[in-house]
């Protein structure tokens, strides 16, 4: 099975990466965000516990002391708490067969852990685009700033 | 089902268009010549070739591994000009353009300190008495420019394991990395569907340089990057780096019975093509397997690996799985004897991959070893020890024949001397004649100030501070770096860096070495637009200039030359390609500083929808590796102290033409920089006696931007102003121009072979002494304050600004990037 796991920044950490895409956005002469927030994904195929599963979150994904996680169930949609203003999501793969040198370099540390149980790791990540955005400027900002779909893919929601 | 893996194609039947449209649908990059020869190899033969052969072939007669292009025979015809017309020409052949040219100054030179040169993956120079060092600088243009992260990450990955790779192994010390891009204001409009934004392309290429050189520890020091809308489409990306390895590690050899070990990481379908995908255009459809993924992780990993092996004598020889993959390394090792490999051993990343795909895959980071049989054990325990994966591919065996087996079919059998030397000779026909750009009329610049257009040159993308890229790269891991990429209290541009490459072991045995390395390099598009000859000519002047700034010994500086153009079939381009070739031989063997190594990218072309043709400007790299005797006299560029005397060095000329001033106007102009090879190597020996005296405080060439930008660069460096008189610099200009004119000529001509130092009044006699002779004068001196203050021939006051608003021109365009 698949589980989906997103690690993110605690509240009140600076998140250096959004703010480079943020100004990116801006470059692209595309007004309305006022805030993008970034999320490392990692997608884990194996028949890992419970337990497991947050072992391996908690001290190997995650530094604790700015960052957290949740584990997502791929049946359900992620819905956000924020809801002041209008929130895309951005997701960003590596095509399959394009190499995943995080991915290979999890698994193997999954599996220094001592759990065996664990097939693949994939590796992307989420853009979160805080404002208000016309429909066509999305696929823009991905296509230019966040995926290059000479090796990824991407999906907007 | 085993049938189905391995194609048989039928060329031997076949006529002239299907064999092109053969090695066009297989993108195998091969012309009819060379297919033909193929035919018949095969015809001889009485069979057909399966596909994992032709890949090998094509793969081994790549533009990449074979150098067809600069190799091949040549015929050169410049025209003579009478006034506007043509009025006859003259005509040169050659048989082998780098044989005859760079080769040849190599050869004619002979220095004893050469080590290894062309033969090897990199070039080796002495160091001292027990230790060597090794240059290799690489192209990864291609790649970059459709995956800028992954292609500039395996662009170094690359270059790294070629000094792993060179001799017997050299611990890779220093990496360098020179880049061309379009403007990054480029509107998103003018560009066409599939060609990245010039920005996203740099971003994307300093973040892979960044995490690919950081992650495996090695200090990214020296390089430059150059902006041309030239570059738009086909985005240049050098990544150089430097070894060092001992004395007796210098050579391989390969015997019959070795076993053939790969190392590293696991092959995947990444990078299939990469070798003959450089000798083909890009266009919308360029397909997406020739792109690479990195893992310097992996990298470092095999690094250290392969140095312990080394150590312990445990392999006799080794080279790197780049370009083509298993079937060029482990052809290249073979082909004095012969090679067994059995593709069905190869670690895969997944399943799937077909046997040819197997063998020419460009998976990163993987080496390929030839291990005597008696070593196996021990070696095998090195890799296994620190989890590094490894492989007996099969054996090197004395039939001349390369031969690979898929789960017992044999689905390669090849004679290593047609691999090798099979290759049918291109003969090109190259062009040349001398080109005319308009001349700017003098009123373009009547409405503008000096001190204005300082600031403006200042803050032109191809002299500003490249702070926000160097900043990213860590210059100082391994604790070597002595003169780094920003000199001075406020940070100024440096010429070129410093390295200390035996300070920790020299603390191990207690004895103090103060020797170490400088490293430079030379580069400028805007010059060859005008002439190619001058433009190399001025690469190297300007890449020794560097390595003489800081204290590095012209007399002990190899070079190396990377050729990147359009389009060889372009008798034009091909006809510049030449005369490049030709002003490295003229240049150097007048400099006595040998060529080592070098390499080229001579398709950097890109057809757009409506099949126009965009070729980048040829565009030639010149490094330089330089024994600086003892780095506690090396010098950088900063103004010391107020009081001290500026001095010019070299004659400035009416030399305006690709300069960074008319660039700034939108003009390219004629008078392109040109050099007196006997001047300039005469004035750089009496500069080094200066510097070994230490009587330098401080050194900065002049180029782009020419002695204005070279004097501000100083003073903000050191934060202390200057006086300088123009009336006082030594100048060679015929033609009569307003004095208006006349001071913008000598701020910021471009001519090559001269120097801004700075003495102290008390060394002035010395000083004087030891350059008698030389063309130089001094043009005024360090303030207290930071005013910077120029007079003008008529010695009026033409600039007078704060160094400070000086300094933030310079690093306005990338300040908020």
């Amino acid at each position: 099975m698949n589980y989906k796991i997103e690690i993110f920044h605690k509240d009140g950490v600076f998140d250096a990466e959004g703010e480079k895409v943020k100004s990116d956005i801006r470059d692209l002469g595309i007004s309305g965000i006022k805030k993008v927030k970034t999320e490392q994904l990692y997608i884990i195929n194996g028949n890992l516990t419970d337990k497991e599963i947050e072992t391996v979150c908690k001290e190997l994904l995650i530094d604790s002391v700015v960052q957290e996680y949740r584990i997502v169930d791929f049946q359900t949609i992620t819905s956000h708490t924020q809801t002041e203003s209008d929130i895309y999501s951005i997701e960003v793969f590596y095509k399959k067969g394009v190499t995943d040198a995080v991915g290979e370099s999890t698994l193997k540390a999954i599996k220094d852990m001592g759990i065996e149980n664990v097939n693949s790791v994939r590796t992307g990540r989420k853009y979160l685009l805080i404002g208000s955005l016309a429909e066509s400027d999305l696929g823009k900002i991905a296509t230019r700033i966040l995926a290059n779909t000479v090796v990824q893919e991407y999906k907007i929601s | 089902m085993k049938e189905s893996l391995v194609k048989t194609i039928d060329i031997i039947n076949t006529d002239d268009s299907t064999l092109i449209k053969i090695s066009r649908d297989n993108l195998l990059a091969l012309n009819l010549d060379e297919m033909k020869t193929i035919q018949d190899y095969y015809k001889k033969q009485g069979r057909n070739p399966t596909d994992i052969e032709l890949e090998t072939i094509a793969q081994t007669w790549s533009e990449h591994c074979k150098h067809k292009t600069l190799t091949g025979t040549i015929n050169l015809r410049c025209n003579i000009h009478t006034g506007q017309s043509v009025t006859g020409y003259t005509e040169k052949a050659y048989n082998n353009l780098l044989k005859e040219t760079i080769f040849r100054v190599t050869k004619e030179l002979d220095k004893k300190w050469c080590i290894s040169v062309f033969e090897d993956n990199a070039g080796i120079i002495d160091f001292d008495k027990d230790w060597a060092v090794a240059f290799k600088v690489e192209t990864h243009n291609h790649p970059s420019a459709l995956e800028p992260y992954g292609g500039a990450g395996t662009g170094i990955g690359g270059v790294i394991r070629d000094i792993l790779g060179v001799g017997l192994g050299g611990k890779p010390i220093l990496n360098t990395d020179v880049f061309c891009f379009g403007s990054p204001d480029t509107p998103y409009e003018k560009l066409p569907a599939g060609v990245l934004h010039p920005k996203r392309i740099f971003k994307g290429v300093v973040s892979g340089v960044r995490d690919y050189g950081n992650r495996m520890g090695i200090p990214t020091a020296n390089g430059t990057i150059i902006f041309d809308e030239g570059y738009t489409y086909n985005p240049l990306v050098y990544c150089g780096t430097v070894g060092i390895m001992k004395k007796n590690k210098c050579f391989k050899k390969v015997n019959p019975g070795d076993y053939i070990l790969a190392v590293g990481g696991r092959t995947g379908r990444d990078g299939i093509h990469g070798a003959t995908f450089s000798s083909l255009a890009l266009d919308k459809d360029t397909p997406l397997s020739p792109v690479q993924i990195g893992n310097p992780i992996m990298e470092k990993k095999v690094t250290d690996t392969v140095l312990q092996a080394c150590e312990r004598n445990l392999y006799t020889a080794l080279t790197d799985c780049g370009a083509g993959g298993f079937s060029s390394a482990v052809g290249e090792l073979g082909k004095n004897c012969g090679v067994k490999v059995y593709l069905e051993r190869v670690p895969l990343k997944y399943e799937g991959l077909l046997p040819w795909e197997i063998w020419v895959s460009e998976a990163q980071e993987r080496m390929v070893l030839a291990v005597p049989k008696d070593k196996l054990e021990e070696i095998l325990k090195v890799f296994h020890d620190e989890n590094v994966e490894t492989t007996v591919l099969g054996e090197f065996t004395d039939t001349g024949r390369l031969e690979v087996f898929y789960k017992d079919e044999k689905i390669c059998d090849l004679d290593m001397q047609f691999l090798h030397e099979g290759l049918p000779k291109r003969t090109m026909i190259a062009t040349f004649q001398h080109k005319k750009f308009e001349e700017p009329s003098r009123s373009v610049f009547e409405s503008s100030k000096p001190g204005g257009i300082l600031k403006d040159l200042l803050s032109s993308l191809n002299i500003c501070s490249k702070e926000w890229v160097v900043r990213q790269y860590d210059h100082e891991v391994q604790g070597q770096t002595v003169v780094k990429p920003f000199h001075g209290k406020y940070e100024g541009p440096g010429d070129a860096c410093v390295m200390q490459p035996l300070s920790t072991t020299a603390l191990k045995s207690k004895k103090v070495t103060y020797r170490g390395i400088a490293v430079a390099c030379g580069i400028n598009p805007q010059y060859g637009k005008i002439d190619s000859y001058w433009m190399t000519a001025s690469a190297i002047d300007e890449a020794l200039r560097n390595i003489v700034s800081v204290g590095g010994d012209p007399e002990k500086t190899a070079l190396l030359d990377n050729f990147c153009w359009g389009s060889p079939n372009i008798p034009e381009q091909l006809g510049d390609i030449v005369r490049a070739a030709e002003a490295c031989y003229d240049i150097a063997k007048v400099f006595s500083t040998p060529f080592i190594s070098g390499k080229d990218s001579l398709n950097n072309d890109y057809n757009d929808e409506k099949g126009n043709r965009k070729s980048i400007p040829g565009t030639m790299l010149i490094s330089a590796i330089s024994i600086v005797q003892d780095i506690r006299k090396c010098v950088t560029m900063d103004i010391k102290k107020p009081g001290n005397l500026v001095y010019l060095l070299g004659e400035t000329k009416d030399e305006l033409g690709g300069s960074q001033l008319y660039n700034l106007y939108g003009f390219v102009g004629n008078n392109v920089p040109k050099v007196n090879p006997q001047e300039s190597i005469g004035l750089m020996k009496s500069l080094h006696k200066a510097i070994n005296a230490g009587i330098i405080e401080s050194c900065h060439d002049c180029s782009e931007g020419g002695l204005g930008v070279a004097l501000a660069e100083m003073s903000f460096a050191g934060g202390y102003g200057v006086e300088i008189n123009l009336s006082k610099v030594k100048y060679d200009m015929r033609k009569v121009e307003s004095e208006k004119f006349r001071n913008l000529q000598l701020l910021f001509s471009e001519s090559n072979s001269r120097f801004v130092v700075e003495i102290t009044q008390k060394n002035r006699k010395k000083f004087e002494k030891i350059l008698r002779g030389k063309v130089f004068s001094c043009i005024g001196k360090a303030r207290k304050d930071k005013k910077f203050v120029v007079c003008g021939i008529n010695k009026k006051v033409i600039i007078n600004e704060n160094i400070d608003n000086l300094k933030a021109s310079w690093q306005k365009p990338f300040s908020n990037f």
